[in-house]
C-alpha cells in the first residue's frame, strides 16, 4: 500500500475520451490506478465514499481529472462541492475539458482548480500534455497535509 | 390686414417656439415676474407723463395747495393780530402823549427844577409828578403789556420819570430820542437793545408837547412819552400760537435788514443758536418779506431744510416794517404721501410675491410631469426597462407619457427576445466548443492508435490514409477553434484604452520569428503608433494582419513587412504591407467574408476566417477595414480605429 502508487480519479461521460484520456497516460508512462465516474453525482460519491461507493476502501486519489460538462452534477459545482468540504478543500483538482471559454477557465481557478487543461484534437499533443500532468503532480508536487 | 398681422404673429410664435429656455419652471417664473414689473414701470412711466393711474402725483399736488393754503391763512391771521395789537400800542401811546394830564404835568414838572429833583427815585415828589406817575402807573399795571412807560427830557434826554420801579434813578442812562423828535407828528416804533444779554425790545414813543397856548399854536416838544415791550414776552406768544402748522411749523419776525426779531424756534444748520438783532437770515422768503414782498414759496429755510412757506411784509410806520414767514417742513408735509408710497410699494412687493409664488406652483404643477418623465427616460437609458412614466399632468404631458411607455414595453419586449436569443447563442456556441470537438479528438486519437497498435498489419497506403483521416480532424477542430473566436469578436465587452500598436506589433513580430526560426524577413515597424481601443481585440486584428503578411511572403525571395501609417483627409489609416504572393483584386471583397480562401489549404495553411475577424473588430471600433493588392506583387491590408466610439 505504501509502495503503491497513488489512484487517479477521472470524472468524464464520454467513453472514447475515457479510453483516449487512459491510452495517453499510458503513453506518457503514468501508471498509476485510473477510477473513472461518469457523472457528477458518482464523483461526490466516491470521493466521500457514499451512496454506490458507500465502504468504498482507499482514501482520496493523488488527483482528480475533471470534465466541466457532466450529466446530473456539472464539473464547477463538483468542484464547488470539495472545496467547500474539509476532507478535500486541498485535494488536487484539474480541470481536463473541451471548453476554452474565458468564463470557464476564470470559474474553475476561481473556484480552487489546481490546473486546468484544455483536451486538444491533436492525440500527440494529447499525450504531450497528460506527460505533463503526470509528471508535475504525481513527481513533482508535494502533497499537503 | 388681418392676414398680414396673423403672418407676422405666426412668425413671432416660431422664433419663441425655436428660443432655447432655460426649463419650464424658471422660464414660467421669468416671464410671469417680468410682466408684472413691467406693468409696474408702465404705471409709473404713465404717471410720470402726467396720468394720474397710482394717484401720487395729484395727491402731492393737492396736498401743497391744502398746505400753502394753511399758510397763507395762518400768515394773514397772524398778520392781522400782530398789526392789530401794534396799533392798539400806538394808540396807547398816542392817547398818552396827546392827553391834557400829562401835556401839562410834564410840562410843569419840566419847569420846576426842585420838584423834578426830588421826584426820584419815589414818588414824593411835588403834586403834578404824583399825579403823572399815577395815571402811567395806572396805565402800565392795568394793560399788562409794557415793561415800563417813561417820560424822557427831550433837550437832555434823560429819564424823568419811569413806571418801572428800582430801574431808573438819575444816573439812569439818557435816552436816544432824537428819531422820535424829528418826525413829532408820528409814533415811532424801534427796536432796541439794552444789554447785551436780554431780548430786544420795542419801544413805542411819540413827542409830548406843553399845553397849546388858547387859540394859538401847538406847545413846543419838551419831552417825548416812550413805552417799552417785551418781545419775548408779548410777540412771541402771538407768533406761535394758532396751530394748525403741525410739529415742524414756524413763524419767525425780521426786521428791516433781515435780521432775526426773536429767538428761532430751530437751531442753525451748525448747531447753534441764532442771537436777535444779529443774525441775518438768508433764506428766499425772509428777504422777500423784508423786501416788502408777500407770497408763497417752496424752498429751502435758514437751516437748510426743505420747506413751504408763505411771507408777509408787516408796516410798522410809513417808512419801517418788518418780515413775517410762516413755514412748514415739507418732510411733514409729505410724509403722510410718502407712508402711503411706501405702503403701495409694499404691497406691489406683495403682490409681486403672490404673483412669483402662484407662477412657482403652476410651473412646478406643469414642469413636473416632464420631469418625471424625464428622469424616467433616464432610468429606462441605464437598462431598468421596467420603469413606467406616470401618466399626470396636462394632456400633452399625459400623451407623451403614454407613447413612451409603450415604446418603453416594445423595448422591453425586444430586448428579452434577443436576450433569450443571445443566450440561446451563447449555449450554442458551448456545446459547439464542447461537444463537436470531443468527436474529432476520438477520430484523430483511434486513428493514431490503429497506426501504432496495428503497425505491422497496414502497408503503406493504410499508414497514409489514416493520416489524412488524422489531419482532416485536426483541421475541423482548428475550423471550430477559428469560428468560436469570430463568434466571441462580436459578444465580448470592449474596454477602450490608450494603444501602443507599435509595441504590440514588435511583440507579435518576435513570436513570429520565434515560431519560425529560419525564415528570414525584412519586418519595419513604424515608431509612436497609437490608437485607441480594446487591447485584446486590436491585438487579434494585428496578429491576424502580420501572421497573414509572415504566411503569404513565405515563397517571396527578399520578405518584407511594413506597418506604418499612412495620412488620409482627416483620419489616421494603419497599413500592413507585403511583398508576398499578392491576390486579385477582382476577388477583395470575399476576402473579408469568413471561411473565404483565395488560395488552396495545400499551398497556405488557414481556416480563411483572420480577415472577417479582423473587419469585424475594426468595425466594432467604428473604424473599417480594406485592402489593395497585385497578384504576386504583395498586398497591403488597410484599417482606421477612430478615436470617438461609435458603437
Amino acid at each position: 500500500m505504501v509502495n503503491e502508487p497513488g489512484t487517479i480519479l477521472l470524472v468524464e461521460d464520454n467513453p472514447d475520451d475515457v479510453e483516449l484520456t487512459r491510452r495517453a497516460l499510458l503513453r506518457s508512462n503514468v501508471a498509476n490506478r485510473l477510477d473513472v465516474v461518469t457523472d457528477g453525482v458518482a464523483a461526490l460519491d466516491y470521493l466521500f465514499a457514499e451512496g454506490e461507493h458507500a465502504g468504498r476502501d482507499g482514501g482520496l486519489p493523488e488527483v482528480v481529472l475533471l470534465d466541466l460538462k457532466l450529466p446530473k452534477l456539472g464539473g464547477l459545482d463538483v468542484l464547488r462541492r470539495l472545496r467547500a468540504d474539509e476532507r478535500t478543500r486541498l485535494l488536487p483538482v484539474v480541470i481536463l475539458t473541451s471548453s476554452d471559454e474565458e468564463q470557464d477557465v476564470m470559474d474553475s481557478y476561481e473556484l480552487g482548480a489546481n490546473s486546468y487543461v484544455r483536451k486538444p484534437v491533436d492525440f500527440e499533443q494529447f499525450v504531450e500534455a497528460a506527460r505533463a500532468l503526470g509528471l508535475y503532480w504525481l513527481v513533482l508536487n508535494i502533497k499537503g497535509p | 390686414m388681418i392676414s398680414v398681422s396673423a403672418s407676422w404673429f405666426g412668425e413671432l410664435a416660431a422664433r419663441f417656439r425655436a428660443l432655447r429656455l432655460p426649463g419650464l419652471q424658471l422660464t414660467m417664473l421669468i416671464s410671469f415676474g417680468s410682466l408684472f414689473a413691467l406693468a409696474i414701470v408702465g404705471l409709473q412711466w404713465a404717471e410720470s407723463r402726467g396720468v394720474p393711474l397710482l394717484g401720487f402725483q395729484g395727491d402731492a399736488q393737492e396736498v401743497r395747495t391744502e398746505v400753502f393754503r394753511s399758510l397763507g391763512l395762518t400768515a394773514d391771521l397772524k398778520k392781522e393780530r400782530l398789526l392789530g395789537w401794534l396799533e392798539g400800542r400806538r394808540d396807547d401811546v398816542y392817547v398818552l402823549a396827546e392827553s391834557e394830564l400829562v401835556r401839562r404835568s410834564v410840562a410843569a414838572l419840566l419847569s420846576s427844577a426842585d420838584e423834578r429833583l426830588d421826584g426820584f427815585p419815589g414818588a414824593e415828589g411835588g403834586p403834578d409828578l404824583r399825579l403823572l406817575l399815577q395815571h402811567l402807573r395806572l396805565v402800565h399795571v392795568s394793560y399788562g403789556v409794557y415793561e415800563a412807560i417813561e417820560v424822557v427830557d427831550a433837550a437832555t434826554g434823560e429819564v424823568v420819570v419811569s413806571t418801572a420801579q428800582g430801574v431808573l434813578d438819575a444816573s439812569a442812562p439818557a435816552r436816544s430820542v432824537q428819531d422820535t423828535i424829528e418826525r413829532p407828528w408820528e409814533t415811532s416804533m424801534a427796536l432796541v437793545q439794552e444789554a447785551e444779554a436780554e431780548s430786544p425790545r420795542l419801544r413805542i414813543a411819540r413827542v409830548i408837547r406843553a399845553p397849546d397856548a388858547p387859540d394859538g399854536p401847538p406847545g413846543e416838544v419838551v419831552a417825548v412819552l416812550t413805552a417799552l415791550v417785551n418781545l419775548d414776552d408779548m410777540i412771541l406768544p402771538m407768533l406761535h400760537t394758532g396751530g394748525g402748522l403741525g410739529k415742524t411749523g414756524e413763524a419767525l419776525l425780521i426786521d428791516q435788514d433781515v435780521k432775526i426779531i426773536a429767538s428761532l424756534k430751530f437751531p442753525l444748520a451748525d448747531g447753534s443758536i441764532a442771537q436777535p438783532l444779529e443774525y441775518e437770515i438768508a433764506a428766499m422768503p425772509a428777504v422777500l418779506a423784508a423786501a416788502q414782498q408777500e407770497g408763497l414759496i417752496s424752498t429751502t429755510d435758514y437751516r437748510g431744510e426743505h420747506v413751504l412757506a408763505a411771507y408777509r411784509y408787516i408796516p410798522l410806520t410809513a417808512s419801517t416794517g418788518w418780515g413775517m414767514v410762516v413755514k412748514r417742513d415739507q418732510a411733514e408735509v409729505f410724509a403722510s404721501l410718502q407712508q402711503r408710497q411706501t405702503q403701495s410699494l409694499m404691497l406691489g412687493a406683495g403682490v409681486l410675491l403672490a404673483v412669483l409664488a402662484v407662477a412657482y406652483l403652476v410651473a412646478s404643477a406643469v414642469s413636473r410631469p416632464i420631469r418625471d418623465l424625464s428622469e424616467t427616460v433616464k432610468q429606462v437609458a441605464g437598462g431598468d426597462l421596467g420603469a413606467r412614466a406616470p401618466e399626470t399632468g396636462t394632456s400633452e404631458t399625459r400623451l407623451f407619457a403614454t407613447t413612451f411607455n409603450s415604446m418603453v414595453e416594445a423595448v422591453g419586449q425586444r430586448t428579452s427576445e434577443l436576450e433569450t436569443v443571445n443566450e440561446e447563442l451563447k449555449a450554442f456556441s458551448y456545446s459547439v466548443s464542447h461537444d463537436l470537438r470531443a468527436p474529432l479528438r476520438a477520430i484523430d486519437g483511434f486513428s493514431l492508435a490503429v497506426v501504432e497498435d496495428y503497425a505491422d498489419q497496414l502497408d503503406e497506403e493504410g499508414q497514409r490514409l489514416l493520416a489524412r483521416v488524422r489531419r482532416a480532424s485536426q483541421r475541423m477542430g482548428n475550423l471550430i477553434d477559428d469560428l468560436l473566436k469570430l463568434s466571441r469578436v462580436s459578444a465580448v465587452e470592449m474596454e477602450r484604452v490608450d494603444l501602443d500598436l507599435s509595441a504590440l506589433a514588435t511583440a507579435i513580430i518576435r513570436e513570429l520569428r520565434r515560431g519560425d526560426p529560419e525564415r528570414e524577413v525584412e519586418v519595419r515597424v513604424e515608431r509612436a503608433l497609437r490608437a485607441s481601443g480594446d487591447r485584446q481585440l486590436v491585438r487579434s486584428v494585428l496578429t491576424n494582419l502580420l501572421d497573414n503578411a509572415w504566411k503569404f511572403t513565405r515563397h517571396a525571395p527578399h520578405a518584407r513587412i511594413e506597418f506604418g501609417r499612412v495620412e488620409a483627409s482627416s483620419e489616421t489609416v494603419f497599413r500592413v504591407r507585403d511583398n508576398g504572393v499578392g491576390f486579385d483584386m477582382d476577388y477583395v471583397e470575399k476576402l473579408f467574408e469568413p471561411f473565404q480562401r483565395l488560395h488552396s489549404v495545400e499551398e497556405f495553411e488557414g481556416t480563411g476566417i483572420g480577415l472577417a475577424t479582423v473587419r469585424r473588430i475594426v468595425r466594432r471600433h467604428g473604424g473599417e477595414a480594406w485592402a489593395e493588392a497585385a497578384e504576386g506583387e504583395g498586398a497591403s491590408l488597410f484599417f482606421t480605429l477612430p478615436e470617438e466610439d461609435n458603437g
